[in-house]
């Protein structure tokens, strides 16, 4: 597979080793003498000179942005737990959670986050339902004394709003207020999604 | 480089990881097996950081880039290799001269076909020297082979390379 070449194996890897400097001084003294008196080894050592160059200007290659560190994956940390990435980003999540601690630390605190989360309880539903049936009874009141100023939805919304503020006496509807900000966060429950279930409660 | 004792892993990252992607497109002629090679690379870097004493840089990283790149051929047991057709990524390294340009597109997938060709030993040789710029010395370091073996794998794989591809002398 090599090509012929007229001078010894020995004066063509010198040659080749002095194109890269790695010569002794001996083996330097050794090259310069065939150079300044051989034909054949200059030829040799331009050919191979032009090997050199030739693997040399092989350029270097750009390679995947996401192997860099440094852009951090963020929110796709949360979308990427939920399934929900975009198929062409979960090679280059994947790639980046394989090197980045820093993401596989938020990650599994993200997880750890969203298991807590799942695993809270739903609202107990007897106390729960007692709470509702009190507040019905306290919210009829109500409403009849604000039925003139509001239509009813409105006046649902009146009363989560000022029952607290209202009276001192009014326990359920602190309690309430207090249920409905407890579980609000968790529950996603929005305002006034008390009201309606209370209006619907026999 | 210098030896830098504090030197981070992302500080190798975005200083060698080009040359580990090239190093290993260069040997193998796949980007995936590159991508691949460049996160074990940098994820073995990371874990040894901690305990890399002060030494020769060079030789540690190549030497865990080449240890990686073999386990990885062994434990895969990759089939031959070939080039993409579509050629090389985009080059963004030094500025070579428009002759050097014209030259590397003309030739660039002949070379890269003739490379794969060469044993391994004699490809990694010629890859490490003329492709990743190391020194006989920091090959043999990371090869964890004689100097003189390193001067004859490069000759050898040279001599190879001329016998592969045909220009005009």
């Amino acid at each position: 597979m090599a090509g012929v070449t007229p001078v010894s194996e020995h004066l063509s890897m010198l040659l080749s080793c002095y194109i890269d400097g790695a010569l002794t001084p001996d083996e330097l003294d050794e090259v310069v003498i065939a150079l300044e008196n051989d034909l054949d080894a200059i030829a040799e050592f331009r050919r191979l000179q032009e090997i050199r160059r030739t693997v040399r200007v092989l350029p270097m290659l750009d390679m995947p942005l996401y192997l860099l560190p440094g852009e951090h994956l963020g929110e796709q940390l949360s979308a990427y737990l939920d399934g929900e990435l975009v198929t062409i980003e979960m090679p280059a999540v994947s790639a980046h959670l394989t090197t980045c601690a820093d993401c596989r630390r938020e990650l599994a605190e993200l997880d750890r986050s969203r298991i807590a989360i799942r695993a809270l309880p739903g609202l107990e539903p007897p106390e729960f339902l007692e709470v509702h049936r009190e507040t019905a009874k306290e919210r009829r009141r109500g409403l009849r004394t604000a039925v003139a100023l509001a239509t009813g939805v409105a006046a649902v919304t009146f009363a989560f709003t000022v029952g607290p503020f209202a009276s001192e006496t009014e326990p359920t509807a602190v309690s309430i207020s207090e249920l409905q900000s407890r579980h609000a966060a968790v529950a996603s429950v929005p305002s006034g999604g008390f009201g309606v279930q209370v209006s619907s409660s026999p | 480089m210098a030896e830098n004792p504090t030197l981070t892993w992302e500080d190798v990252a975005q200083r060698y990881g080009r040359k580990i992607y090239t190093f290993a497109y260069r040997l193998t002629g796949n980007p995936d097996d590159a991508a691949d090679l460049v996160q074990e690379v940098l994820l073995k870097v990371r874990k040894g950081l901690a305990s890399y004493t002060p030494g020769s840089f060079e030789g540690w990283l190549w030497r865990i880039t080449r240890n990686t790149f073999l386990d990885g051929v062994r434990k895969k047991q990759r089939r031959p290799t070939t080039p993409l057709p579509e050629g090389d990524h985009v080059d963004i390294g030094s500025s070579p001269s428009p002759d050097e340009v014209l030259a590397s597109v003309r030739l660039s997938d002949d070379v890269q076909a003739a490379l794969l060709k060469l044993p391994y030993d004699f490809r990694e040789a010629v890859v490490l020297c003329d492709v990743v710029g190391l020194s006989y010395e920091e090959i043999a370091d990371a090869a964890d082979v004689p100097v003189g073996t390193v001067r004859s794998r490069i000759h050898r794989g040279r001599s190879m390379l001329r016998g592969l591809l045909s220009w005009p002398v």
